[in-house]
């Protein structure tokens, strides 16, 4: 089974905001093993993403692409292919470096595995 | 005045240098793709007024316009007017943030709400340009 959880945020400018995926449905992981995608893209430059799993840290924080749209595949996918197990929290952080608020648009996709 | 070459952006109409399509990618245009597209700056009404850390970088968000960009030749006092901030000239978008934030007073009935002062502020100079 493929879930997915798709939005955009906005971030004030030279803000982090903690965790773009509080309050989603899937914000801890629902199956007892999966793989998991990360699509992310910028309304502008100077945003920059970081993904922690269950407390681990998958990447630091990282320079994310800009198209100003939701993301799509393949194309704006940061990090395919990563694991969790039931319950693990998604924290997907979200900073902006500059003077001006953009918007990030983020997808997750989760592949549970037999 | 002598005419010089520009790139216009098609959706907001500033300009950017004549090499601006020799240089996608190197001087312009870094993080927004392989086809030279404008770098100019668009409001987001659509998202919701951020609030940051102090007033003046309280605004709606801002993305990239991403139009065609078109060859022309004008007067270079024309120019003068309509050149577009670069990215690699601001990188922290401070003096691109500020104009733009200025343009959303105009349609923003939030942001008017919000700072009833600096809207006064920015009527008056529009009057006045």
């Amino acid at each position: 089974m493929v879930l997915a959880m798709q939005g955009k945020t906005s971030i004030a400018a030279n803000t982090t905001v903690n965790n773009v995926c509080t309050g989603e449905r899937y914000e801890r992981l629902p199956f007892v093993r999966q793989v998991c995608d990360l699509l992310c893209t910028g309304s502008a430059t100077g945003l920059k993403a970081e993904l922690n799993v269950g407390g681990t840290s998958i990447t630091p924080p990282v320079v994310i692409g800009v198209t100003n749209r939701v993301p799509l595949e393949p194309d704006d996918t940061l990090l395919e292919d990563w694991e969790g197990f039931a319950g693990q929290l998604v924290q997907l952080s979200a900073t902006n470096t500059t003077a001006g608020a953009l918007d990030f648009f983020w997808k997750i996709k989760i592949m549970e595995l037999q | 005045m002598p005419l010089v070459e520009r790139f216009r952006c098609s959706r907001t109409g500033v300009t950017f240098p004549s090499d601006y399509i020799e240089q996608w990618g190197i001087k312009y245009g870094h993080g927004l793709g392989p086809v030279p597209v404008s770098e100019a700056l668009v409001n987001h009404y659509h998202s919701p007024v951020c609030e940051g850390r102090n007033d003046a970088c309280t605004m709606h968000p801002v993305g990239f316009a991403g139009g065609q960009l078109d060859f022309i030749r004008i007067d270079e006092s024309e120019a003068l007017k309509t050149d577009a901030i670069l990215a690699k000239d601001d990188p922290d978008m401070v003096k691109r943030s500020a104009i733009m934030r200025d343009k959303q007073f105009l349609k923003s009935n939030k942001l008017q709400s919000m700072f009833p002062e600096e809207h006064a502020k920015v009527l008056a100079k529009v009057k006045v340009n």
